[in-house]
């Protein structure tokens, strides 16, 4: 189930036109348990990073908020930092600790 | 003369792992030796009896890690490696991952096998959660 949501803009409908983008989000493991959702969509300002990224996931899924510290996250499946840069149409994974083998 | 390309073998798998085929897969003649890794589901971990271990990867970028490991463990001297790991449910005794390294002598062979084990479980978008009897837990690794 897929679901798009933008993300909270102060001041009601802005006058100018600021570039919005739109990421798609994956969750993973007890990130996706925490949020309830494995995969979702957010609409963000043109200048947003993954931190940012997830700022907008957060509130938009408070229980996700306890994980905030633990988080890596993958951009087009390469480890990124929170403050990298976003792009239209990037896919963002939230990557919590890792436990193969 | 043509180089031949480092052979890697790299699969996630929702079915039972064999370790032989792992193994099959890096009969190198140019080694001198294999080593091979199976790790299986144990059935107790911290004072907690486990009925089930459920392995969950972020493909593709898990084979993505897992070549690029099997790339540098090559560059520690690995002529050939093989990483398999499941997905899905396991219970007690389950193989849940194969490493299997074959390289000229000794020394590198279990020196990139180790590489390999140790950097799958650091790096690799790999979960694993335990289901207990009265309840479950994510686990996360231990450096």
């Amino acid at each position: 189930m897929t679901e798009v949501r933008r993300s909270g803009m102060a001041g009601g409908s802005p006058r100018s036109s600021s570039p919005e983008i739109e990421v798609e989000v994956l969750l993973f493991a007890s990130a996706r348990e925490a949020a309830g959702v494995a995969r979702t969509s957010v609409i963000l300002p043109a200048s947003a990073t993954a931190g940012d990224l997830l700022d907008a996931l957060a509130a938009r899924f408070p229980a996700l908020a306890a994980h905030r510290g633990s988080l890596k996250f993958a951009v087009n499946s390469e480890y990124a930092g929170a403050d990298h840069p976003l792009r239209p149409g990037d896919q963002v994974a939230l990557i919590p600790p890792t436990c193969g083998g | 003369m043509p180089e031949s390309s480092p052979f890697k073998s790299i699969a996630l798998l929702d079915a039972p792992l064999d370790p032989a085929r792992a193994q099959a897969l890096v009969g190198s003649l140019a080694a001198g030796g294999q080593v091979v890794f199976i790790g299986t589901v144990r059935r107790e971990n911290r004072g907690r009896e486990v009925i089930r271990l459920h392995y969950e990867a972020y493909e593709p970028m898990a084979s993505k890690v897992l070549a690029k490991i099997a790339g540098e463990a090559q560059t520690l001297g690995a002529l050939e490696v093989a990483v398999h790991h499941r997905t899905g449910d396991l219970t007690p005794g389950e193989v849940a991952v194969v490493v299997a390294v074959a390289a000229e002598h000794r020394d590198a062979a279990f020196a990139a096998c180790r590489y390999v084990i140790d950097q799958l479980k650091a790096r690799a978008p790999i979960w694993k959660k335990e289901i207990y009897s009265d309840g479950e837990s994510w686990l996360s690794h231990t450096p």
